[in-house]
């Protein structure tokens, strides 16, 4: 817990951490892998390219559908502790977790900066919490 | 003459990294030009990706004989009436408008390989520096005895979008109780492994939306085994009692002849006669695949499992229903990411922008009954010999409660609003 204060990077993420995982001793191991994920750096040419799979269910217009959530715009440290929870089986759904097994961590790290960066449109009949 | 690479033509006078910041346009050379045949599934994807990452620096041309696309995905939906027709047809308007694309409707009949040059039906002739071909499949009519495309106006396959979908559901709307269903389901390898089966249970589910008691779906397999079968086993059960039946060839000895008009299918075993006939026979890839000479024995296209490149010729990429890739299914899902493979070695070859390690990606859901959705998928690369390979799958299972099928579900109709936005939007 306490190494989560010390760190404001990684702050946005607690939150989602806390949710995630059952013990203080595996939040602290998830923060640590968020970490040493995002010290890989952004590259937004591999990023854009791996999005590629995701935006074929995670549309950009947030009213799409509210089955798959919006991905896009939210704070690098948060998407990259969900996809490490599916691929961790903390988190259930059988296609992310799929999705997410595939991936490495260079991947991960380049992924979460582009979608980070990714803006995302608010439909007319929106229901979505993202708008 | 020959269009250069732009690693080529740097290379060429001599210049240094320094150039390559210069669009190749800027040093007097025509942009290269992409030609993209068939404006389905990969084709449409393929395009738009082409045009958003060529930012100008490529012409993309489309060709597609239709003036407006309905998705073979979805269309049991239709069928089953839980979705309209205009819901699951798209127009390539956004398309043209949204992307730097040329998108050009006519038939093509011929690819000139040796001239890198395609020809259209009304004599149009597009040059290309780089080729990818989407036509899906075509139809192998004879391979069901006595069946024809003829025969399809009477005895729809409706394994093509538009006017045979249509066909099928007309002949559905007009059933009557005590008719029944005959569907011939066709051999490996064809488009959407599931999908006979889905259909076969929106047949059930309209039979029994409408009250009937005494109407019933016969499926006559030539496969002793099908996709998803222990769930859609197991869905049949729960849902439809006994108005499903599924006969193996080992059973029913084979399909001896079809006849439209008299809606009988003769095998061994008996004579089946029914009110509608849905005949799916074996497929292969689209036509002027196969004229360009671009397949091989099985009648689909061998393909660079790390490229989507033509194993027959290095200018071309097969992408979709039409090529040979390895452990992924026919699926719309898996056109859309194979073209985006596609695309970026395009650019790679004809830019020379980043090219990097191929990932593929597929999902197919089934609607088994309202609000009872299942699911397969996986995720794929290409080994060291160039074959697609799965990385690491997924199925659901028997025995999931209601509220998981429900999402399941439902994920599925958010898949359908974002793929066709990605292609079409
Ligand atoms: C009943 C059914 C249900 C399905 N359900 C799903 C599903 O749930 N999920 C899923 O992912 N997939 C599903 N599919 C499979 C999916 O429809 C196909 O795999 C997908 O359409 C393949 O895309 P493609 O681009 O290869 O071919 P297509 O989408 O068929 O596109 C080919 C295009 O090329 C055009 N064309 C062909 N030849 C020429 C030519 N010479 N000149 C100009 N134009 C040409 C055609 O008009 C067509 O528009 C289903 C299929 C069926 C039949
Ligand atoms: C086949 C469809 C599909 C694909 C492809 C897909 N996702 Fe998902 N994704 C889902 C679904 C469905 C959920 C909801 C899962 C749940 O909550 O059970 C989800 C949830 C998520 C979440 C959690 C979001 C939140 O706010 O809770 C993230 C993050 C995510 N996906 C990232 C990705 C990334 C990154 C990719 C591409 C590499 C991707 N997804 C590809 C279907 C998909």
């Amino acid at each position: 817990m306490h190494r989560l204060w010390i760190n404001p990077s990684i702050g946005s993420s607690l939150l989602v951490i806390m949710l995630l995982v059952a013990t203080p001793a595996s939040a602290e191991n998830m923060t640590q892998k968020v970490e040493q994920i995002l010290a890989l750096g952004a590259d937004d040419a591999y990023g854009e390219y791996l999005a590629g799979e995701c935006i074929a269910c995670h549309s950009r217009t947030a009213d799409a559908s509210d089955s798959i959530p919006m991905i896009y715009g939210k704070p690098p440290e948060t998407l990259t502790a969900m996809l490490l929870a599916f691929q961790m089986g903390a988190r259930k759904n059988p296609t992310m977790q799929s999705v997410a097994e595939a991936l490495n961590a260079a991947e991960i790290a380049a992924l979460v900066f582009y979608l980070s960066k990714t803006e995302y449109v608010c439909g007319e009949s929106t229901s979505s919490s993202a708008c | 003459m020959k269009n250069l690479t732009r690693r080529e033509f740097t290379a060429l006078l001599g210049l240094g990294t320094a150039a390559l910041a210069t669009p190749i346009t800027l040093l007097g050379q025509a942009k290269p030009k992409v030609v993209v045949i068939g404006g389905g599934a990969g084709g449409a994807t393929a395009a738009r990706y082409l045009s958003q990452g060529a930012k100008g620096a490529i012409d993309v041309t489309l060709v597609e004989s239709s003036t407006q696309y309905t998705t073979c995905f979805y269309s049991n939906l239709f069928l089953g009436d839980f979705r309209n027709f205009d819901s699951i047809t798209h127009s390539y308007d956004k398309l043209a408008a949204d992307h730097d694309i040329t998108i050009v409707n006519g038939y093509a009949k011929e690819i000139d390989r040796s001239q890198q040059m395609v020809m259209l039906e009304d004599g149009t002739k597009l040059a290309y520096d780089a080729l990818v071909v989407a036509p899906g499949i075509d139809i192998q009519y004879e391979s069901v005895p006595g069946y024809s495309e003829a025969a399809s106006q009477i005895a729809p396959h409706a394994w093509q979008g538009g006017s045979q979908t249509q066909i099928l559901k007309e002949k559905l709307d007009a059933l009557e109780n005590g008719e029944n269903i005959v569907m011939v389901a066709p051999p490996n390898p064809y488009r959407c492994p599931p999908g006979p089966y889905e259909r076969a249970s929106m047949m059930a589910h309209l039979i029994q939306s409408k009250g009937f008691t005494d109407s019933k779906v016969t499926i006559l397999d030539v496969k002793p085994k099908f996709s998803k079968q222990g769930l859609f086993t197991e869905g049949w059960e729960t849902h439809y009692g006994d108005i499903i039946e599924w006969i193996s060839p080992e059973i029913h000895g084979g399909i001896l002849s079809v006849d439209a008009n008299s809606g009988t299918v003769e095998t061994d075993l008996d004579t089946f006669e029914a009110a509608v006939l849905n005949i799916i026979p074996a497929q292969q890839a689209g036509a002027i695949a196969v004229s360009a000479g671009l397949s091989d024995d099985s009648g689909f296209c061998p393909v660079d499992g790390h490229s989507m490149r033509s194993s027959a010729d290095e200018k071309i990429y097969v992408i979709g229903d039409a090529s040979i890739a390895g452990a992924m299914p026919k699926s719309g899902f898996s056109a859309n990411s194979q073209a985006k493979v596609a695309a970026m070695n395009v650019l790679g070859d004809l830019l020379d922008s980043r090219v990097f390690a191929a990932k593929y990606s597929n999902t197919c859901w089934s609607l088994i009954a309202a609000d009872n959705g299942v699911k397969v998928g996986a995720q794929y690369e290409a080994d060291d010999a160039g074959q697609i390979v799965s990385t690491s799958t997924f199925i659901s299972q028997t025995g999931e409660d209601a509220a998981l099928r429900k999402t399941t579900y439902e994920e599925s109709v958010g898949w359908y609003a974002s793929i066709t936005a990605d292609m079409f939007g």
